[in-house]
Parts: structure tokens; sequence; C-alpha cells
């Protein structure tokens, strides 16, 4: 075995229900150490993924490999991954030291050994001072901490988490969010997350796989898939996008009643600028110059929420950044000219 | 604090009806029998001398026979108890609809009454009974087995058959209430089947456990006609004493002592087995 093997591998993973298609055959590395996040909208068998990772669930067709090893038919007990599921999953009976040495002791580690293990994630989890409470005293922050910790002394090969956040209020979630970055800093290991929110899985992820009707649509770094999505859904999902029709002829792109050079074949195309890569302005040369209406203006605190009406009749959502000490708000019916940098306007191929 | 009276005066509303039938026809007979059990019977009348004289006659002459009553209930408790904990287990955890279907089909047996019931396994058991007929057919046997009817088994048989769906209910009714995910959590950890059974399931389920062998067990100590009917003429349960003094001898005094010794034989064993239940439970998770 070579240094090459990735940690994980799947190949040609299926899986369907009766007539529905959960998986499509799917291929996925992921190297010892990633952070990848499964990203998706709900249905788009993100979830299905995981839980044929961590064993739950048993694939149609293909291979699951964990450090070049088949591990295709063995169930979750078998298996060196730890799953950390969105409802927790905690034994309500037992305490949070209970909770946390279960598969150590399952495992049949000495005594002396589980203890120290178990003291040592609580510490690290914060979770010392509540280690011999009953779950149901605890708030729901520090129940998913429980769960981590539970996962992670088991010092799993890939750690699965399903949606752990998802429960937790939104300032939770993002001291969450931190604190598990901080943890894979600190622990190492490669965690696989399934989220079907874009900003979580930016903020946590050095890799991120976005999911669509049972297929991995993309598969790259969070901000390369942000500045280069592959496709319309990828476009919407991640961020906010602008996309609009256009025509290819000589080198020359025609959209929305402008043209600007674009090397590459002719046929139709779809242009995707980012609302806060276009300015508003007089212009600049070299840049493709949409002349436009304001047709509604929201002011969203650290930018102005701005949709323009195009010649064309499509809508144009630009953000614009407010320059410091000017409070001026655009004006509604107001006539402006938008413009972009040619780097920032990304072709989607349509297939 | 207005709210507080009147949601007290409701909570008092409420239970009342249920209060009163229960003094009415449980704690004032109970109460009486319970004074009856220290006096005597002189000369076929009732004489209310309180003596302990009742309670020394009943373990003289009834303490093999309260044993007897109780061994037999606890065979048939702990036998309908893990038959019901694993249909119960089935329906949650393996069948998925078609457990269900089986909920009903256990349930829908309720419709058949409790005498119905034993004359059925009478008919069953018997010597010209279909399981005896069966196995001479098959030349198994070549002789009526005479072992099946008229015997302590055949009492426990025809109880477990007929307290089966009770100790289902409160089994089922608990074990809905155990999530999947600390049972897939416990997999994922690398517990065995047996010992997500014996760790998870089990101690989130004390509650419908222990009410389902309570309900069996206590159902079957004070079970007679049952006993009357298949257990033959050798099997005696300690109710078929009690009727017989109260109603052939006439004696209440006896018969009540007999049976406040045998609820409070019944309820120190129970107890005793709920706290080593509890304390085996404790002790896995150590």
């Amino acid at each position: 075995m070579t240094d090459a093997t990735p940690l994980l591998r799947l190949r040609g993973l299926t899986k369907s229900y009766d007539a529905h298609v959960a998986l499509h055959p799917t291929d996925l590395e992921v190297e010892r150490g990633d952070f990848l996040a499964l990203l998706g909208p709900s249905g788009c068998g993100k979830t299905t993924l995981l839980r044929m990772i961590g064993g739950f669930l048993s694939p149609d067709r293909g291979r699951v490999e964990i450090d070049g090893q088949d591990v295709t038919a063995l169930g979750p007990e078998q298996r060196n991954t730890n799953i950390v599921f969105q409802s927790y999953g905690l034994f309500p009976h037992m305490t949070v030291r209970q909770n946390v040495g279960f598969g150590l002791r399952v495992a049949k580690r000495g005594r002396a050994e589980r203890d120290r293990d178990t003291a040592e994630i609580l510490e690290l989890m914060h979770l010392a001072p509540f280690a011999d409470r009953l779950p149901a005293a605890l708030s729901g922050g520090q129940q998913q901490r429980v769960a981590l910790a539970r996962a992670l002394v088991m010092k799993p090969s890939v750690l699965l988490l399903d949606e752990p956040l998802a429960a937790l209020d939104l300032q939770l979630r993002k001291a969450m969010q931190e604190e598990l970055r901080n943890l894979h800093h600190e622990i190492g290991g490669t965690f696989v997350y399934v989220t079907h929110d874009q900003s979580e899985a930016m903020a946590l992820a050095n890799r991120v796989a976005v999911m669509d009707q049972g297929r991995i649509v993309q598969e790259q770094s969070p901000e390369a898939i942000y500045r280069h999505p592959r496709t319309r859904f990828v476009a919407n999902f991640i961020g906010e996008s602008n996309l609009l029709a256009a025509e290819r002829k000589g080198d020359t792109c025609h959209v929305a009643g402008t043209s600007f050079p674009l090397q590459g074949p002719d046929g139709k195309l779809t242009l995707m600028v980012r609302p806060s890569n276009i300015r508003l302005g007089r212009g600049k040369a070299g840049c493709p110059k949409l002349p436009a209406t304001i047709a509604e203006a929201v002011f969203m605190g650290d930018y102005w929420h701005i949709r323009l009406k195009l010649q064309s009749g499509e809508d144009l959502i630009v953000h614009q950044q407010q320059p410091s000490g000017q409070s001026k708000a655009p004006q509604t019916g107001g006539s402006t000219t938008a413009f972009w940098e040619p780097a920032d306007c990304h072709v989607i191929d349509e297939t | 604090m207005s709210r507080g009276a009147s949601s007290s005066r409701r909570t008092v509303a409420q239970i009342a009806p249920a209060a009163a039938v229960l003094t009415v026809f449980f704690l004032l007979p109970g109460a009486y029998f319970f004074l009856v059990s220290f006096w005597q019977i002189k000369r076929y009348k009732l004489v209310r001398e309180t003596t302990l004289e009742n309670y020394v006659d009943v373990v003289r002459e009834y303490l093999p026979s309260i044993g007897f009553s109780i061994t037999l209930a606890l065979i048939i408790a702990a036998i309908t108890t893990s038959f019901a904990f694993a249909i119960a287990y089935l329906i949650r955890f393996r069948e998925g609809r078609l457990g269900t279907l089986i909920l009903f089909v256990a349930l829908t047996t309720l419709f058949g009454g409790y005498l119905v019931k034993i004359y059925a396994w009478k008919t069953l058991l018997g010597s010209t009974g279909i399981i005896n007929q069966a196995l001479m057919l098959i030349g198994v046997i070549e002789q009526p087995l005479d072992w099946l009817l008229y015997t302590p088994l055949a009492v426990v048989i025809t109880l477990v058959h007929f307290l089966l769906p009770f100790a289902i209910l409160p089994v089922h009714a608990s074990l809905r209430g155990i999530a999947d995910a600390p049972v897939d959590a416990a997999r994922d950890l690398g517990a065995s089947r047996f010992r997500i059974f014996a760790e998870v399931v089990l101690p989130q389920c004390e509650t419908g456990v222990v009410t389902a062998f309570a309900l069996t067990f206590f159902i079957s100590v004070g079970d007679y006609v049952t006993a009357q009917l298949v257990g033959g003429p050798n099997t005696l349960m300690v109710g078929n004493f009690m009727q017989s003094q109260f109603i052939n001898r006439l004696n209440a005094p006896i018969g009540s002592a007999l049976a406040f010794s045998t609820l409070l034989a019944t309820l120190i064993v129970f107890l005793a087995l709920r706290y080593g239940f509890r304390l085996a439970l404790g002790g896995l998770r150590r």
C-alpha cells in the first residue's frame, strides 16, 4: 500500500428504493486529514451516502474502501468509522461519562485506559463539569458535544457527521462551527460532514461535494466551487448568483443589450456573475457594461441588495457595499449602468 | 393563587368518581376483610375477638400452597413477559409495517373470552385432543401423553396464552418510546446485538417490562379457575383454598388471613425481583 491510497474511497456506489434512485453510481475519494462536506438540499442523497460509509446501509452496487481495505460487507460495528447523528442518539439512561465510555468498554479496553481517555476527551470538549449528569439535564449544545466526544474518543479513521448542528439555534451553531474547526485543527483526523447549509459547508470544510438528485455534481475546494460552479444548480445553491442567457458568435459574447469579447466556440450559454462582483456607475474600460434601471433597493446592513431591470427584461441582483461615511440610498426607478471585471463572470456550460 | 386553587379543585373533581368507586368496592371491603382476618368463627358465628390464630393456621397449613402458587405464577410471568418482549421487539425493530399487523392480531385474541380459552386448551391438550392425535398419527407416540392435561403444565400453557396480549401492550408501548438513533449509535460504537439489547434497549423499557411482569404475576397468583378446569385434582392454587374457605367451609376469617398472607408474600417476592432487576441493569453499565 502506498501513501497515494486515499483514506476513504467510494467506487460506483449505488442505491435505489423501488423505482426511486437515491444514489446514482458515485465515486469519491477522501484524503487523510480532509474535512469534506457533503452539501445539498434534502433528498439529494447526502445522508444515504453517509450512512453507506458508516455501514448502516448496504449499497446495491459498488465498494467502500477504508485505508485500502474493502469494507462494503461490514456493518457499522466492524468499521473504524464513528458517526454523530443530528438527533445526537445519546443513551438517555447513562450519564455523560457512561455515554462517552460506552465504546471503549465495548472494545474491552482496560479500566485505567478507559478512565483516562474518557477524562481527556471530556476535558477537551469542556464537558468535565457535566460528567455525571444524564443527557436530559444538558442543553442542546452540550448534548451535541457529548455525541461528538463519544465518537471522537474511539479515534475513528473517519468521523461521520450527519447535520450535527441542524437542531441548534443560529448563535450556538456559529459557536459550534468554530469549535469543530478548532477541533479538526487540534486533533487532526478525517471528517465527512453532511449539511444542507452552504455557509456551514464553506465555513468548515476544505473540500465540498455538492449533491443534487442522487449525484455529486461538483467536488472541489469551497473557493473553486464558489468561483466556478459547474452547473446552474451549483451556482444557485452556493451563494447568490445572477444567471444570464447569452450567445457567443465569433469570440464575442452577446448579453442583455451589450457585447464583449469572450473566447470559445459559438452557441448559446449561461453567464454567471456574483451580486458582489457587479458595480454600478459609469463603467470602466474593458468591462462589459449593461444599462439598467433600479427596480428595488433593500438595505441589508453590510450592503445594499439592489434588483436591477435589464433591457432584456431579466433581473440582475447587485450587492453594493457602502463606502464608509456615505449613506446615500440608491434611487428606485433611476437609470444606471452595471459592469463587472471580465474575470468575474463565469461561463456555465449547459449540456 | 386563585388559579392554583381552581386547578386543584378541578383535579379533585376529576379523580372523585374513580376514587369513589375504588373506595366503595375495593378499599372498604378490603379493610373489612382485613379486620375479619383477625376474628374467628365459633359455632358457625363470627366472633369479633382479635387474634393472630388465623395467621398461625395459614403459616402451618397453607405455606406450601402459597409457595407453589407463587412459584407457578413466577414461571408463568417469566414466560409470558419473555414472549411478550420478543413479539414487541419484532414489532418495533424488525418487521416494519408487518409489525402493526402482528400487534393487531395479538390484540384480537383479547376478544376470545377467558373461559373460552381455558376450554379450548382443555380440548387441545386432552387425550383425544388435536396434539395427541397428531403426534400419534405421525407415529411419534403410541399412547396419548397423559401429562399434557390436568397437570401444572396445562395451567402454565393456558395462562401464558391468556395473559400474552396484556403483557405485549405495556412492553410495546415502552419499546415505541425508544428512538432509532441511540440503537444505531450503539452499533456504531461496536456493540453486539446482545449488548444493545441488554444495555441500551432493556434499560429504556424497564417500566414496560416491569409492568408486564407485575400484571401477569399478580393475575396468575390470584387465578384459581384455570387450575380448577385444566389443572387436575393435584394442581391446587392458593386461590382454590381461599375459595373453599369462603364458600365450602364458610370460614371467612381463615380465607381472609390466607388472602392477606398471599398478598404480602407476593409483594415481597415482586419487590425483591424488581430490586434485583434494577441492580443487574445498573451493574451492566459500570
